[in-house]
């Protein structure tokens, strides 16, 4: 066989080269497509080989690009983003794509081997903002337009995470490695719209009564249970030295007429109440870890906002709020509405997400509620529970955060809630495997049970699908090594 | 005795069943030289802008003596409740200035349930009669018991089933929302069900059979004395009082009519004396002309508007029979007390508290809801049978009175009240060092409330 470098055609495709090799010099015009022609893709048209689907860009520089492109000719990817006058270079974002798997990519262009689809999450430092935008993808101009649209850091945040739900719906083996390149521009974008954030105090009544314990309830949008919600609670509270701290996450209703139901309460009821509302979405963590700073009490509770004492059961139930859990933390029984039982404990175990194709393999965290499904009913008697609960561990168990007890000092000590998952899910994990590697423990009360009415499974919208993908491949890289992980062969049989 | 009513509206504010009812009530307590009574209506002030007084939460009527509105501006329809901080502190005042010694609720609706809290704060020793007009503390659709999607009478009012009616709406929330007026409900010391039927359907979704006093919605009488009713030649005149919305049925009885006119060739009229027939849905209005296309020259239908009870009398006269072919379960059917006043028999749906009046043959005769043939069959029957008609017309018994009902409610409120020392004789016991506003001077502010 013989190998020909058609150094005339070459020099007749970039009339770069012509001018200044002409087209003859065989050997100068080889030695710069060795150099740098392959790497350019000379002669190569970018948009038969790469596509943004997609840009966004936000007022503080984020860029979110998603898009395809055949790795074997773009194996390397340099870009430059001109906006205004300012141009922006980077070298090498291989690491920053993140690849995944596009059949209909695929079927295009005969690449059945590599992930062809990509997502891009990253930031423009020191961004100056403008509307012309110009994105030079290895030094081509790829992608132009004059009046782009600056997002807020939050409309962004929902257009990135809405874009990353594609990789969330695929299987965790082929995506795992995926959340791990988004990783660092997703969680800049959220501590950065975490930052921004602040908490306005709109109501607040009877903060001069003494208060030994702080029942934090954080509610993102939805306030149709609240109301319902305290009128449960007032017998427990009324008069005594307790005090509810509602924090408001994206409250799109009106404020005035929340302070208003609130107050018609108070006048009811004497219970010391503050509502703090967010200016965003601060998620379950952001949020408790603010209604915990404004507590006045020694204990704190968080409550989920769909948290009910059992009817005709409350006094075992009002019992919890009134206890002491120590140095470590209390959770409690939950029961569906319908009474059956719904939460006695978690573990967390893992599995083995692999991508064979690509020779991944690495251990993603699951966690299990412990009598899910079980027949157990909220009015069991006692001997029915503790038949229902004998697998249940006493110790070493997880509880979940829709009802907590523990102590503010051990709260703090231990940090709060961690805010490195974004909105929300395992988070509470996360905070029971660190009490646990404290040597700190982790009770399920089983003497006291709750309805939480979480209602039946919605179809979850893309950006939340993608949080809890983001989250639990941040939990799983976090505690793939936890000695508290339950043992497959426990997992397998274990209710 | 001090006798607060606090019902839902007040008849010249908008005229309807509940408030015919409590303002009748407050009439005989106030015509009752051993009681003093006062009325406090709750509207809807957004509808009603013309009651509502800037900043006011209660506003007298005018011309009225111990008659008062308070208009609310909001209300949550799903769970009952007002919480309203500035209407509370207007309220309690109200409370303590009048301290009456029963307070005789008719409603929830822009009432609130929270008005029970409230009162047992403020008057503790006061007690509570609560009636049940209608079935909305079990039902959200309307109160109505009766499933649209399904078209039938709601059987089973479990909290999943509430769910058919409401896809938007979980299971769980109808749970909380039955569980919030039963914990309401609690507070409660009698309950006045106006038949049998309601009363039957609340001790079946809850309520103690022993807290519910049956005692039918009083009726004032209009005839005259030495009344003597007539007839039109042919006894082929039907009348349907009522509003002109799905439920009540009007097109049942358009069905059977039409039916009638045509397997007998016979004359029959039809006059609809209906309101409201704007909340109709247009489904349901295309029904009805449906139902008329093409109708036989025979069967004439007159529709002749709305109608008051001062002119009930006259326009029940002008018909020889009423129809009430209610799909839904009334709870009672003060029409049918109308008719009977009229000596007007009556042709009713066995359905909810209409099952419990009709004596067949004696006072009208009942149907299966929904049957346009068992009613045409009937309409058969009634039309130009002078001697049925005749013999119905003189014995059919009157409704109770307004006075007998009152009577009735007294006989409760000794009951509820017997174990209160002093409560109907004196005052009642006021939570003076109760915290909130209870015992609190009304200048305790709250926020958006004016001074």
């Amino acid at each position: 066989m013989r190998t020909t470098f058609l150094h005339k055609q070459y020099a007749d495709d970039n009339g770069d080269l012509g001018e200044l090799y002409g087209n003859e010099d065989d050997v100068a015009l080889r030695e710069h497509y060795d150099k740098y022609g392959q790497n350019e893709r000379r002669g190569v048209t970018l948009a038969d080989y790469m596509r943004i689907e997609k840009m966004a860009l936000s007022e503080d520089g984020h860029v979110c690009l998603a898009g395809w492109a055949d790795r074997r000719l773009a194996d390397r990817i340099t870009l430059s983003f001109v906006v205004g006058y300012m141009q922006y270079d980077f070298d090498d974002l291989s690491d920053r794509f993140c690849w995944y798997r596009r059949l209909d990519v695929a079927e295009a262009i005969g690449d059945f081997d590599r992930p062809s689809g990509f997502v891009l999450v990253m930031r423009i430092p020191d961004f100056d903002p403008h509307s012309a935008i110009t994105i030079l993808v290895n030094g081509k101009e790829h992608f132009q337009s004059a009046t782009t649209r600056l997002m807020s850091v939050q409309k962004f945040m929902t257009e990135a995470l809405t874009t990353c739900a594609v990789l969330a719906d695929g299987a965790i083996g082929t995506t795992m490695d995926a959340a791990r390149h988004l990783a660092p521009g997703i969680t800049e974008l959220w501590e950065t719209y975490l930052d921004r954030l602040s908490f306005s105090c709109l109501y607040e009544t009877g903060a001069d009564r003494p208060v030994n314990r702080s029942i934090i309830i954080t509610i993102y949008r939805d306030i149709s249970m609240l109301m319902p919600q305290l009128e449960t609670l007032a017998p427990a509270l009324d008069g005594q030295p307790a005090e509810v701290i509602l924090v408001l996450n994206e409250f799109t209703g009106e404020t005035h007429v929340l302070a208003d139901q609130i107050a018609a309460f108070s006048q009811l009821h004497e219970v010391s109440i503050s509502v703090h509302v967010c200016s965003g979405n601060s998620g379950f963590s952001a949020g408790n870890n603010h209604g915990a700073k404004v507590a006045r009490g020694e204990v704190l509770i968080f409550m989920n906002p769909d948290i009910f004492p059992p009817e005709g059961q409350e006094e075992q139930a009002f019992a919890f709020l009134a206890g002491d859990p120590g140095e470590g933390l209390d959770g409690a029984l939950l029961y569906y509405g319908d009474g059956s039982l719904m939460h006695s404990g978690m573990y967390t175990t893992a599995d083995m997400a692999v991508d064979a194709r690509q020779g991944f393999s690495e251990p993603v965290l699951r966690v299990e509620h412990y009598g899910k499904g079980l027949t157990a009913h909220v009015d069991d008697s006692p001997e029915e529970l503790a038949e229902a609960l004998r697998e249940v561990p006493e110790e070493g168990l997880l509880v979940t955060a829709a009802l907590w007890r523990i102590r503010k000092a051990v709260f703090d000590e231990m940090g709060g809630l961690p805010t490195d998952y974004i909105i929300a899910y395992y988070e509470d994990a996360d905070f029971c495997l660190k009490m646990l590697e404290a040597g700190r423990p982790v009770r399920l009360d089983r003497g006291s049970r709750w309805i939480h009415m979480e209602g039946v499974s919605k179809p979850r919208p893309a950006r939340l699908r993608a949080v809890m993908w983001l989250n639990r491949a941040h939990y799983s890289r976090r505690f793939a090594g936890s000695p508290f992980l339950a043992p497959a062969a426990t997992d397998l049989s274990q209710l | 005795m001090k006798f607060l009513t606090l019902s839902l509206y007040h008849p010249r504010v908008m005229r309807g069943g509940a408030q015919y009812v409590a303002k009748d009530l407050h009439d005989a307590a106030a015509a009752d030289p051993q009681v003093e009574a006062v009325m406090l209506a709750a509207i809807d002030g957004n509808r009603f802008p013309q009651y509502s007084k800037v900043g006011a939460a209660i506003t007298a009527l005018p011309d009225s003596e111990d008659e008062f509105l308070m208009p609310g501006r909001r209300f949550d329809d799903f769970f009952h409740r007002m919480y309203d901080p500035r209407r509370n502190k207007a309220l309690a005042r109200f409370l303590r200035d009048h301290r009456p010694d029963v307070i005789h609720l008719h409603h929830s609706l822009w009432v609130g349930l929270d008005v029970i809290e409230l009162i047992r704060k403020v008057l503790p020793g006061a007690r509570i009669i609560y009636t049940l007009h209608e079935y909305l503390p079990i039902c959200h659709r309307q109160g109505q018991l009766y499933r649209y999607h399904e078209g039938g009478i709601c059987q089973d009012t479990r909290p999943d089933q509430c769910t058919g009616c409401f896809p938007e709406r979980t299971t769980d929330e109808f749970i909380l929302r039955r569980r919030g007026f039963q914990s309401a409900f609690a507070r409660v010391d009698r309950f006045i069900a106006p038949s049998d039927y309601l009363k039957q359907r609340y001790v079946d979704w809850g309520l103690d059979a022993d807290r519910i006093t049956v005692i039918a919605n009083g009726h004032r009488r209009r005839r005259p004395e030495g009344f003597v009713p007539q007839h039109s030649p042919g006894l082929n005149v039907f009348g349907f009082f009522g509003q002109f919305v799905d439920a009540k049925g009007i097109d049942v009885a358009l069905k059977a009519a039409r039916r009638v006119a045509e397997t007998t060739g016979k004359p029959v009229e039809i006059k609809v004396f209906g309101g409201n027939k704007e909340y109709a849905t247009a489904d349901y209005l295309d029904k009805i002309e449906a139902v008329l296309d093409g109708a036989p020259p025979e069967l004439v239908v007159t529709e002749v508007g709305s109608y008051s009870r001062d002119n009930v009398f006259e326009l029940m006269s002008s018909v020889d029979w009423v129809l009430t072919p209610s799909i839904w379960p009334e709870t009672f059917g003060l029409v049918v007390s109308e008719a009977w006043d009229a000596r007007r028999p009556v042709l009713a749906s066995r359905a909810g508290g209409l099952s419990d009046r009709i004596i067949e043959g004696v006072n009208g005769f009942s149907f299966l809801p929904g049957s346009d043939t068992e009613l045409a069959q009937l309409m058969q029957i009634c039309i130009g049978n002078a001697e049925l008609w005749q013999s119905m017309a003189q014995e059919m018994p009157d409704e109770i009175s307004v006075e007998d009902a009152w009577a009735a409610h007294r006989a409760v409120i000794a009951d509820v009240t017997a174990d209160v020392s002093g409560a109907v004789s004196g005052a009642p016991e006021e939570a003076a060092d109760e915290p909130g506003i209870a015992g609190r001077p009304d200048s305790g502010a709250a926020p958006g409330t004016a001074g």
